[in-house]
């Protein structure tokens, strides 16, 4: 029986795809003057996963990729070599290989390049230069315990269900003699087999007896195995305590060695030793930082501290005297135990999902509104059963909206390797900071904003920051910082790219806009300023600024923000840098908004757009040569909309005294927007109009109100442009222009 | 959907197909069953500002937004009242949904197709690109339109006939 593996190939593009993006992220966090063994463990298992597909679906030549790679990686983590930067650098190359070869045999073919030998040839160079320059022992198999925090690895999955944060302390005595050892035998190797298990902290012991507690997620049986392989049994003493050390910080331990000047009996005394040394410095161990006990942070569930459980207790102790003779080979990525906490499913899946369960909300509101005309007495039971469902149509509704949810770290994981490449082409020096990678969104919403904040982070690097010299000459460090950060902000997502550049210059901007003949106010203000970089085709003048080149595309960017209903601000300061905000919606698929009526009909209006609402008076309006009217709010005249004229109706138009103004945010400013009532704040699920239809001017999408009616969704920016195509401008022509580009 | 209307035709032996027809004023027209998705009466629309007349707007169908389509209007035949006799026929065009007002539905027929004959080039309110042809039932004139294509054509408006924009 043949089967038809391409049905399966998706399932490995997508799984290669998650792999290699992780191995980049893990190689660029590698820190290679004190690698991290469970990380390496971690690329290592990564590649292999890969070589195990690409070897199953006959992708030979990404096998032979992987393999050559995983050999020197498995050199690397059984400390057989030392990681180099050279070495990082031909893992990431190697990875870039791989992916290409990825893309080539997602499109069918087969990716054919020079490259591929020079990779795997410098990678085999590697992995044999300094084969023979074996580490010390001493400095043998450091564990790292801490890692990221919240980063979902294959390790993670290993942890076995009964990984609780309460572990036994075992109290581990060897007297020297009795156990066959003499007092220069280096246990070097036993300590680190034992910190693999667990957290290890020496107790004071004489020259005769050696003494540590150990808090483990292990059996005495277990111990007492891995002590044999080093000394006789008969000098082994292993009892559970059931008291918690007490916390004395001893970060400056080196690693540990027999101490003899510490009186025998001064078992009370718990110096807790931070892991040997090997804590400092550990990327991202910040997060993973237990409160009490820094420096550690094993014991809060986190994921690093399991999977390092598991691995040792599947491993015999690594080498070091006395060993024994077969270095254990640790099972490199293992396939997820039975039961495993996630699976795949396609994006339609769930879309349909929220669908339903936006029909059932909806369906819901409508039965509500039905029976509201009964007597709430003699009908308790309905209405109790209503308000049930209510709340657990809702409770739905967002468990469902949650499934789409993901943090925001799948977009910025790529970026430490943009930064790096990019900085590294220009010769300049940056460095990249991720603030609240956790903040979840919209997938779709994460997908889209991958290519916007490419296109900012390459420009705050490119014109953003400043070479090196120019830097230390405006008294700065030579190294340029870039932030990215993410963060809730009310019902939205703010993302934020900062640099501290040179800032943007207001002058060379203002000039550059009168040159393009952009309208501008007499006396404009910062931000509006700011704005003009977004103009189309501000930028493909000639290159004489520090800013040109930094609106390449910027209106490409704005408009991609903005069809995902979000909005870009920039903020600058000459000298001190550029902040750009995007503030972005949860998700896609809902809109904060407000109802208004006009006429009979109701629309929908997004919150993000509404700024304040006036109750108008005759006199705020003003008609500019016969055509034009603006109203007036404060000291400013905006552009007046009358949604009525716009949607021609053919009924009389409100008065403006009769309705209501709306002011509210476009891409040209404020303008002043006249509606019948504001009826009340909803939560709408947005419904495409193309799907069936075609595209409405100056409507974004339709949504379903409570009483199955459709509602549709205004576009300010539309609205705008609508308008002015009446005839009902304010703005000159050369705007007009501009806007339909 | 991927089956063709030839499809269907295949299994009852011979070249036979089902139209459905409804009832526009005086005339009567028949249209592929296969586009046919369902029946229903007439809600409250909501309409979409400048379009076209006959585009009466859009409604909620179990979630899925709808344009209706008033064909008296599109054809010209003058405003009709709207009473709970009036019928909207939901098509399925290509995987689109749209809604058609009409006068009201008569009849499933099927016709074979040397039933279905050429249609001269006037007397119809409706260009004849869209007519597959005439069919006499009985005594009634039938007139077979080519549903699909009516719908997709440029003069609907109901499809963005530029796909410009789109992500």
């Amino acid at each position: 029986m043949t089967i038809d593996m391409s049905q399966f190939y998706q399932v490995f593009f997508d799984e290669a795809a998650e792999h290699l993006s992780e191995m980049e992220s893990l190689l660029l966090e590698l820190d290679v003057t004190s690698a991290d063994k469970e990380m390496l463990n971690a690329i290592f298992r990564a590649a292999h996963s890969i070589k195990g597909g690409a070897g199953t679906f006959g992708f030979t030549d990404m096998a032979q990729v992987t393999h050559v790679l995983e050999t020197l990686l498995d050199r690397l983590r059984k400390q057989e070599l030392q990681p180099t930067t050279a070495m990082v650098d031909a893992f990431l190359d190697a990875g870039d290989v791989l992916k290409a070869q990825l893309v080539a045999h997602q499109e069918g073919g087969i990716y054919e390049d020079p490259r591929i030998a020079e990779v795997c040839g410098r990678l085999e160079r590697l992995s044999v230069v300094g084969a023979d320059q074996a580490i010390p022992a001493t400095a043998a198999a450091p564990s790292r315990q801490v890692t990221r925090d919240g980063t979902p690895r294959d390790g993670a999955d290993l942890a076995p269900a009964d990984a609780e944060p309460s572990c036994p302390v075992w109290l581990i005595r060897i007297h020297r003699a009795q156990a066959g050892l003499t007092p220069d035998t280096s246990l070097d190797g036993l300590v680190s087999a034992l910190g693999e298990l667990g957290r290890l902290e020496s107790q004071a012991a004489d020259a005769n007896t050696l003494c540590w507690q150990l808090t483990a997620p292990v059996s005495h049986d277990q111990i007492v195995e891995l002590l044999d392989f080093v000394c006789d049994a008969a000098g082994v003493q292993v009892e559970v305590l059931d008291h918690s050390p007490a916390a004395d910080e001893d970060p400056g331990y080196g690693f540990f060695e027999p101490l003899p000047d510490i009186s025998a009996d001064a078992a009370s005394v718990a110096d807790e030793e931070p892991g040997f040394g090997l804590f400092e410095d550990a990327p991202g161990a910040v997060q993973a930082l237990d409160q009490e006990h820094p420096g550690y942070g094993l014991f809060g569930g986190s994921p690093g501290m399991v999977q390092i459980a598991e691995l040792a207790a599947s491993t015999p102790p690594p080498s070091g005297t006395g060993s024994p003779p077969e270095e254990g080979r640790q099972p490199p990525a293992r396939r997820m135990p039975a039961g495993d906490a996630s699976i795949r499913v396609s994006v339609e899946k769930v879309d349909q999902l929220i669908n339903l369960v936006g029909e059932l909300v909806i369906s819901h509101a409508m039965l509500a509104e039905s029976v509201s005309g009964l007597d709430p007495v003699s009908h308790q039971s309905i209405f109790n059963g209503l308000s049930n469902l209510e709340r657990n149509s809702r409770d739905l509704q967002q468990a469902v909206m949650s499934i789409r949810m993901m943090p925001i770290s799948f977009v910025f994981n790529r970026f430490p390797r943009v930064v790096r490449d990019t900085a590294a082409s220009l010769q300049k020096k940056v460095n990249l900071k991720l603030v609240g990678e956790d903040t979840e969104l919209d997938k779709g919403l994460i997908e889209r904003l991958a290519d916007p904040l490419n296109h900012l982070v390459r420009n705050s690097i490119d014109h953003g920051i400043e070479p090196p010299a120019q830097r230390l000459a405006a008294g700065k460090s030579d190294t340029g910082q870039i932030v990215l950060r993410a963060s809730h902000q009310g019902g939205n997502i703010v993302v934020e790219v900062s640099d501290d550049g040179a800032g943007l210059n207001r002058d060379k901007l203002l000039a550059k806009a009168a040159e393009k003949g952009i309208p501008l106010p007499d006396h404009p203000s910062p931000k509006e300023v700011w704005q003009l970089i977004f103009a189309p085709g501000f930028s493909t003048a000639e290159k004489v600024t520090d800013i040109s080149g930094r609106g390449v595309g910027m209106d490409v960017v704005r408009r991609n923000i903005e069809q995902m209903n979000g909005r870009v601000e920039i903020d600058s300061e000459p000298g001190k840098g550029t902040r750009i905000v995007i503030r972005l919606p949860l998700t896609l698929a809902i809109l904060d908004g407000m109802s208004v009526r006009m006429g009979d009909e109701i629309f929908i209006l997004p919150l993000t757009a509404i700024r304040e609402s006036v109750q108008p008076r005759r006199e705020q309006a003003k008609t500019i040569s016969g055509k034009g009217r603006v109203f007036q709010v404060g000291g400013d005249y905006l552009p007046l909309v009358e949604l009525d004229r716009l949607f021609s109706r053919g009924r009389r138009r409100t008065a403006l005294e009769e309705g209501i103004v709306v002011i509210v945010d476009t891409n040209e400013g404020r303008a002043a927007l006249l509606v019948d009532e504001l009826m009340a704040q909803h939560q709408v699920v947005i419904k495409s109009l193309e799907t069936n239809y075609r595209k409405v001017e100056g409507v974004s999408g339709a949504t379903i109100m409570g009483d199955g009616r459709v509602a549709l969704i205004l576009d300010v920016d539309e609205l705008m442009r609508l308008n002015r195509k009446f005839g009902f401008s304010t703005a000159i022509p050369e705007a007009r222009e501009q806007a339909h580009d | 959907m991927t089956e063709t209307p030839k499809d269907r035709a295949g299994i009852s032996g011979d070249d036979r197909r089902e139209y459905l027809t409804f009832t526009l004023g005086d005339e009567e027209y028949g249209i592929d069953i296969l586009n046919v998705q369902e029946i229903r009466g007439y809600d409250a629309v909501t309409k979409i500002a400048n379009s076209p007349d006959f585009i009466k707007g859009v409604i909620n169908m179990r979630g899925v937004i709808v344009p209706i389509i008033d064909m008296r209007l599109k054809f010209h035949l003058g405003v009709a009242e709207y009473n709970q006799f009036t019928v909207v026929i939901i098509l399925n065009i290509s995987g689109r949904v749209v809604g058609m007002v009409v006068d009201g539905v008569s009849d499933v027929i099927a016709l074979k197709s040397e039933q279905i004959r050429p249609a001269p080039e006037f007397g119809a309110i409706l260009d004849t690109a869209y007519i597959d042809g005439l069919a006499t039932l009985d005594d009634r004139m039938v007139i077979v339109v080519d549903i699909e294509k009516l719908m997709s054509s440029g003069e609907m408006g109901l499809v963005d006939q530029v796909q410009s924009g789109s992500i």
